[in-house]
């Protein structure tokens, strides 16, 4: 424990570059309090749901920040160290390689994760937003980054070289993003309506407010939604660290 | 998570959030809502928690007059009573839950509410929000790296002052910034002489305002709003519903020598405020309206509160008597003798007959001959008090106090560190 602790430590050192965090963490604060137009003039008791679909969706520069942001720090932790040649010293610590991998993973999930939720909380502390609507948005932010993460991961291992996985992995988050938009120009309406994540935020704030949640989201498809992102996360993540276990290295 | 980490997302956050409530701030936010009654029902109106900041009002009331009262955060700001329309501008101090009461005064009669409400300016809680993390962050930052950042801490110290305010010595009156603005109100007037010389009869309370909008090389671009909201009048025995109407438009004002100009030419001199601020006993320019100028004396006292209807104090005045004749319209002579208040620190229009008045001219009008009270501005009149005195120096003292602490303790720290490490040596 104590070793995955000094990993995590070092990998924060490696990737998170004083300049990068501030960026995050400034442009998440300005790019999720400018989505929220509703709380500049009155914010009526029915606010909740406008505050849903502003979060998630109010501004197109929070999800294309996000793609970018992802695909960057991925690319950077990943396949830089890799082609670096620091993975191979990382290695040789007496550590096994599945948990340097998850270092990886999870301190750039989690350091990514406070920041998205640094100003939902300041929003629902400021804008005196239900703590139900805040609720839905946050699993649905938690889901979104798992899955854009564990399919960065995959991606990063896959094409190895820092500038190609970089732009490898934008252009695949940028089809993950658009997946919805994408099967409704299809009309294939029950499909878009399962891929899209934003929907579910809404079916989850339903499933709050009703004595029977379990049945709205079913009767919702926010069921077939939350079984699909998780099963693709856990695939993603996987084939991970199938593909890490085989690498070589030297 | 070290300090340094902290520093850094405490300064990240603050600035995201100086530049989301700027960002925020630029955009004003319109609402236009219409609400029926009848009954006798009570209306509560834009009910919600309202954003900290300022918000114009428009109110037109038909059907008969109501009582409005608006609440803040419980707090009754303002009320209104026997209204047909108002504008009101307040400026919100804090998010909190707020809402207009309209209350009709005759149960049997069927109301409609036609309510604009704009909100605009920055919102207080976010910019002071950001400020304080960014000032929190620095200082976590300069304790963390004081050993070998003591330039970074001079720096940041130096860039805390400069933020603090300088004075500064002008030509024009100082307290005419961007975002200045002032009511005035005016009931029962019974004529509107308009631009083309031919006069309107009625009965109305007229709500005129401005606001000062930018500045373009020597002259001021002001925002101009005429409501008027029409009553019953009789004229030469005929009874009749006076029209309720608003216009607004632009004018521009060279603030040190009172010109008016509207598109492009010079249109007279504005008397709704005084600049620079007279001697007792001289003779000046009050208004002028294209080629006529009139005079008047200048005298200084103390009126009462109950006169005014901005502040509730006794409040000292420059006042000015005027005697003119003005024009004849449609065969009746008018003059003007009177008296104007102006307040004795900014030389703005208190009180006072708008006998013309060229700034009308960018709605239409030139003048209305009946007294008009200021009921609104964010302009800071009346003499100094001594808490008010300690209320502007207080921010200013602790700026310097937070600007120079973290200063402070890097310079006892070192110290005391090169002490210690004399006496080991």
């Amino acid at each position: 424990m104590k070793t995955f602790l000094k990993f995590l430590e070092l990998e924060y050192n490696l990737t998170w570059k004083p300049s990068v965090l501030g960026a995050v963490f400034g442009a998440f604060f300005v790019l999720h309090l400018c989505s929220l137009g509703g709380s500049k003039a009155v914010v009526s008791t029915n606010y909740n749901q406008t505050y849903i679909l502003e979060a998630l969706a109010g501004s197109l520069y929070l999800p294309i920040f996000l793609v970018v942001i992802i695909s960057y720090i991925y690319s950077k932790s990943i396949a830089d160290c890799i082609s670096s040649g620091l993975m191979k010293s990382l290695l040789s610590h007496p550590i096994k390689r599945d948990y340097v991998l998850s270092a990886k993973v999870v301190l750039n999930f989690l350091v990514l994760l406070t920041a998205c939720f640094l100003p939902i909380f300041y929003a629902k502390i400021v804008f005196s937003v239900d703590s139900r609507a805040v609720t839905s948005v946050i699993v649905t932010f938690v889901l979104k980054l798992l899955s854009y993460s564990s399919l960065a991961t995959l991606l990063c291992l896959i094409m190895r070289e820092p500038l190609l996985s970089f732009a490898g992995t934008l252009f695949s988050l940028y089809i993950v993003e658009s997946i919805t938009d994408f099967f409704r120009a299809l009309r294939l309406w029950e499909l878009a309506n399962i891929v899209n994540l934003n929907r579910l935020a809404l079916s989850f704030y339903g499933a709050f407010l009703s004595r029977a949640p379990l049945r709205v989201l079913i009767e919702s498809g926010a069921l077939y939604t939350l079984v699909l992102y998780i099963s693709f996360s856990v695939i993603c993540l996987i084939l991970s660290l199938i593909v890490f276990r085989r690498m070589d290295l030297d | 998570m070290n300090i340094r980490t902290l520093a850094i997302i405490l300064i990240a956050c603050g600035i995201g959030l100086l530049t989301a409530a700027i960002v925020r701030g630029y955009f004003t936010n319109k609402l236009t809502c219409v609400y029926g009654t009848a009954g006798g029902a009570t209306i509560r109106a834009l009910e919600g928690i309202w954003a900290p900041r300022e918000v114009y009002l428009n109110v037109i009331i038909e059907g008969g007059e109501m009582n409005v009262s608006l609440y803040c955060n419980g707090v009754l700001l303002k009320k209104w009573s026997n209204t047909r329309g108002f504008i009101y501008r307040v400026k919100i101090e804090k998010r909190a839950y707020s809402y207009l009461v309209f209350t009709p005064l005759n149960p049997k009669k069927e109301y409609t509410i036609n309510l604009k409400a704009e909100f605009y300016g920055i919102e207080k809680d976010l910019f002071i929000h950001g400020l304080i993390a960014i000032i929190v962050g620095c200082s976590l930052y300069i304790l963390n790296v004081i050993k070998r950042r003591v330039l970074a801490a001079l720096l940041i110290a130096i860039i805390l002052g400069t933020l603090l305010p300088v004075p500064r010595i002008a030509c024009k009156p100082l307290w005419f910034k961007k975002g200045t603005y002032a009511v005035y109100w005016s009931p029962g007037v019974p004529s509107i002489l308009l631009e083309n010389n031919t006069a309107i009869h009625g009965n109305w309370t007229v709500y005129f305002s401005w606001k000062y909008i930018n500045i373009s090389g020597s002259r001021a671009l002001l925002f101009v709003n005429f409501t008027a909201v029409g009553y019953r009048a009789r004229f030469y025995g005929k009874e009749f519903m006076s029209p309720s109407f608003m216009k607004t438009g632009y004018i521009e004002v060279v603030l040190e020598t009172r010109e008016v100009y509207y598109k492009g030419k010079k249109v007279g001199i504005t008397g709704l405020f005084i600049w620079p601020l007279p001697q007792v006993g001289k003779k000046i320019t009050l208004v002028g309206i294209y080629d006529k100028v009139f005079e008047g004396v200048v005298s200084k006292e103390s009126i009462e509160a109950s006169l005014l209807h901005f502040k509730p104090q006794d409040q000292w005045v420059y006042i000015v008597y005027f005697n003119a004749t003005l024009w004849t319209v449609e065969g009746r002579r008018y003059s003007a003798k009177g008296v104007n208040f102006y307040d004795t620190d900014t030389g703005l229009l208190i009180w006072g007959i708008p006998m013309p008045e060229p700034v009308f001219l960018a709605v239409g009008i030139k003048a209305f001959l009946w007294p008009m009270w200021l009921v609104d501005t964010n302009v800071d009149i009346g003499p100094p008090v001594v808490w008010r005195s300690i209320s502007l120096f207080l921010p200013r003292f602790i700026g310097i106090v937070v600007a120079v602490i973290p200063l402070i303790i890097a310079i006892i720290v070192i110290l005391w560190r090169r002490m210690r490490l004399k006496k080991s040596a």
